[in-house]
């Protein structure tokens, strides 16, 4: 009969070996996703300000998302986000499409084109946003100054409830118009060039080619683009941070932004943990909506 | 070490464990010459200048400052997140009077009484407002060193000691009489949050209007409260730039400096930067009085400094050395008079204080009636509301009805605190 002792070691060795090469990848998924997730979701349910230890931590049920869901001030938040993501995605899109068709047909100057419409995504969003700041000061800044210049009173920008989202949303599109357009002109260089030839036989006027041929072809990534743009668009945070802090008169303030107030102003942790989740719902919501419109796309085009 | 394939786990497992304990023995603070090293968490500004002449006398006694000096809103959120860490890395917390009660009833700063004692040998020489934001159930929790409330600035060449507005109407008044020419006659930081709420209470509390009542309901729909932010938007909207909406502190005395204003309210603090040739174009042309009287009075806000030691803190003794040399009256007269009006009645009415600091007068002439704020661990929550609210005024919307809204959004903030069980 052999020993089986060095054996059995051996085998040991070999069946834990998994587990402690996996353990330190599980422990960072258990720290970084899931401890943190389950963490908000158990704080959502209590009253719980950091800066009053001694009234400890309370069980309040759903009273801290019966507070929010109740409040005008929520309500007001929700709306300025979707005025902020349906205005602002839909305008990237279109235009960064627009400047991938009209870069791919040009020749001579494309490489300059090319350097100078990447420049918005090489900088620093925060520098993006103080010199837009600076720039669109209504008394101050060269916007206001050029337009007087050919006579025109300028508008308060950030400082006027009126105008203070859309000029939000200007400097927003500045930025990200580059992002789409360098995801849709790679889109458009790998089309096939045949299927092009084909209807340019048949006849078809460009008009007709981008309608009937471009557009389809593109829409898979038309729409994880628009996935990708639409939850940046509700997550928006730093911009309004920089340029309006909210205002005025909480003509901007976005829910992100709400809930910065709640959790990192105010330490109010419960009331903060409730109005994140109600965020990632929003998000979850429409993103299951167009990724299920981009899996029909894909069917279609297969 | 690999034999048979695979290694062994248990000698990996060793080495990783020996390697990360080596590692943590290394970043071990400590000082080579035996002193200690303390971390100090400032707000960056002329005081932070001092401080930083103090810490290379403190060298010498073997107490090495390391100095975290920001700007106000990264300062303001490294503080409150110490406040939540019993003080979290800092040893030595340079604190706005308001902030006090929230670290002391948070056990993030300790009692230093006896640094107070030794400093102020006279605790009547304090400022009684000093008093009540920097003691807590009667013990100190930070040395003070400021005391000071908001002033009116004005340009000399715009205008005149006799034309120096005594009310608030007066003040509006001007202010429309010097809007011309690419001047305003006047602006007061009106952006939303801090800037709205902190100049929002001097119109409040000068109006006769207040916070809280003695149940901690909440009085900000009150007629007083509407007047006095309504005048407080009246002066923006016919008086300041249209950007003023937006503006924080920064901004306005960036308008100031630049000339584009003819008067302003803000921090006496300041005015080492509006005199400063390097900064500003109107260097030689600033004035400095009391800001003007509601119908209950000048009753503008007001701040004190201190600096506190945290729960934290890895040498309280040699932290209290650090208070003691920034806290003394020495320091005081010599390197803090200079730029703030100093807690201390006695070194602010000393011969030759106004020709070192002209902002003293000013700045402590109305700090009997001077108010703060209410320093609840609240604070956090109902000062973006309110400045929400006041910012919504000067941008227009209707007085009464933000108003009304405003107080039932602080009432349900308090009944969530708990002040109605």
């Amino acid at each position: 009969v052999k020993s089986r002792k060095p054996a059995s070691k051996l085998y040991r060795s070999e069946r834990y070996a998994p587990y402690v090469f996996l353990a330190p990848t599980a422990l960072l998924f258990l720290m970084i996703f899931l401890f943190p997730i389950l963490f908000v979701v158990c704080s959502s349910f209590v009253n719980w300000n950091l800066l009053k230890p001694t009234a400890g931590i309370s069980f309040v049920g759903f009273r801290n998302f019966e507070n929010l869901l109740t409040s005008p001030k929520t309500w007001m938040a929700i709306q300025n986000t979707f005025v902020f993501s349906l205005v602002s995605v839909p305008l990237s899109m279109i235009f960064g499409m627009l400047l991938a068709l009209a870069v791919d047909k040009l020749n001579r100057i494309r490489n300059s084109v090319e350097a100078a419409l990447l420049i918005p995504m090489m900088v620093a969003p925060i520098s993006i946003y103080l010199s837009f700041r600076f720039m669109f000061d209504p008394t101050y800044g060269i916007v206001n100054k050029l337009l007087s210049l050919i006579g025109l009173t300028g508008p308060g920008w950030f400082s006027s409830t009126d105008t203070a989202m859309m000029t939000v949303i200007i400097v927003e599109l500045w930025r990200v118009i580059p992002f789409v357009y360098i995801v849709m002109y790679a889109a458009l260089k790998t089309l096939p060039n045949d299927v092009f030839e084909a209807v340019r036989v048949d006849g078809a006027n460009g008009v007709q080619t981008f309608w009937w041929i471009t557009m389809p072809m593109l829409k898979p990534t038309l729409l994880v683009t628009a996935i990708i743009r639409l939850m940046d668009a509700i997550r928006a945070f730093d911009n309004i941070y920089v340029l309006t802090r909210g205002g005025p008169a909480n003509a901007t303030k976005t829910i992100q932004y709400l809930c910065y107030e709640l959790a990192f102003g105010g330490f109010s942790i419960g009331k903060g943990s409730a109005l994140a989740i109600i965020i990632v719902l929003i998000i979850l919501i429409t993103g299951m909506g167009l990724i299920r419109m981009m899996n029909r796309a894909n069917t279609e085009l297969v | 070490m690999i034999k048979g394939g695979i290694p062994n786990v248990k000698r990996v497992l060793c080495l990783v464990l020996t390697v990360l304990m080596a590692l943590s023995m290394v970043s071990i603070p400590a000082l080579a010459d035996g002193g200690v090293s303390l971390r100090v968490l400032i707000s960056s500004g002329s005081t932070e200048q001092v401080l930083r002449e103090v810490a290379k006398d403190l060298e010498a006694e073997g107490i090495k400052l390391e100095i975290e000096a920001y700007d106000w809103n990264t300062y303001e959120g490294k503080q409150q997140l110490a406040a939540t860490s019993k003080g979290g890395d800092y040893d030595v917390i340079f604190l706005p009077g308001n902030a006090v009660s929230t670290f002391a009833n948070a056990g993030a700063i300790i009692d230093c009484s006896d640094v107070v004692a030794q400093v102020f040998p006279d605790q009547s020489d304090i400022y009684d407002s000093v008093k009540k934001f920097c003691m807590v159930d009667g013990k100190w929790y930070v040395s003070p060193y400021s005391a000071e409330s908001m002033v009116y600035f004005y340009r000399t060449d715009l205008i005149s000691k006799d034309e120096l507005p005594k009310t608030i109407d007066e003040m509006h008044d001007l202010g429309v009489a010097k809007t011309k020419d690419d001047v305003y006659g006047l602006a007061i930081p009106g952006g939303p949050g801090e800037a709205a709420c902190s100049f929002g209470s001097y119109f409040l509390w000068s109006y006769g209007g207040t916070y809280f009542n003695e149940k901690w309901e909440p009085e900000l729909n009150t007629p007083e409260a509407v007047a006095g932010f309504e005048a407080f938007a009246k002066i923006e909207q016919d008086c300041a730039p249209k950007g003023v909406t937006t503006w924080q502190n920064e901004e306005t005395v960036a308008a100031f400096q630049s000339g584009s204003l003819a008067a302003m309210i803000c921090w006496p603090g300041y005015y080492a930067m509006l005199i400063d040739p390097a900064q500003s174009k109107v260097a030689d042309k600033v004035g400095i009085a009391t800001v003007p009287a509601g119908p209950a009075g000048a009753r503008p806000r007001f701040g004190a400094w201190g600096l506190g030691i945290t729960a934290n803190c890895k040498d309280v003794e040699a932290a209290k050395k650090v208070l003691v040399a920034y806290t003394n009256e020495e320091n005081m007269s010599k390197r803090l008079l200079p730029v703030v009006t100093t807690a201390s009645k006695k070194i602010n009415s000393s011969e030759g204080a106004e020709s070192v600091n002209p902002a003293i007068t000013a700045s402590s002439g109305t700090l009997d009636l001077a108010d703060e704020r209410p320093a609840i661990p609240e604070l956090n929550l109902y000062i973006p509301a309110v400045g929400a609210a006041v910012n919504a005024i000067i941008a227009g919307q209707p007085a009464q009805d933000t108003l009304n809204a405003l107080n039932e959004e602080v009432r349900q903030i308090m009944e969530d605190g708990g002040y109605y069980d």
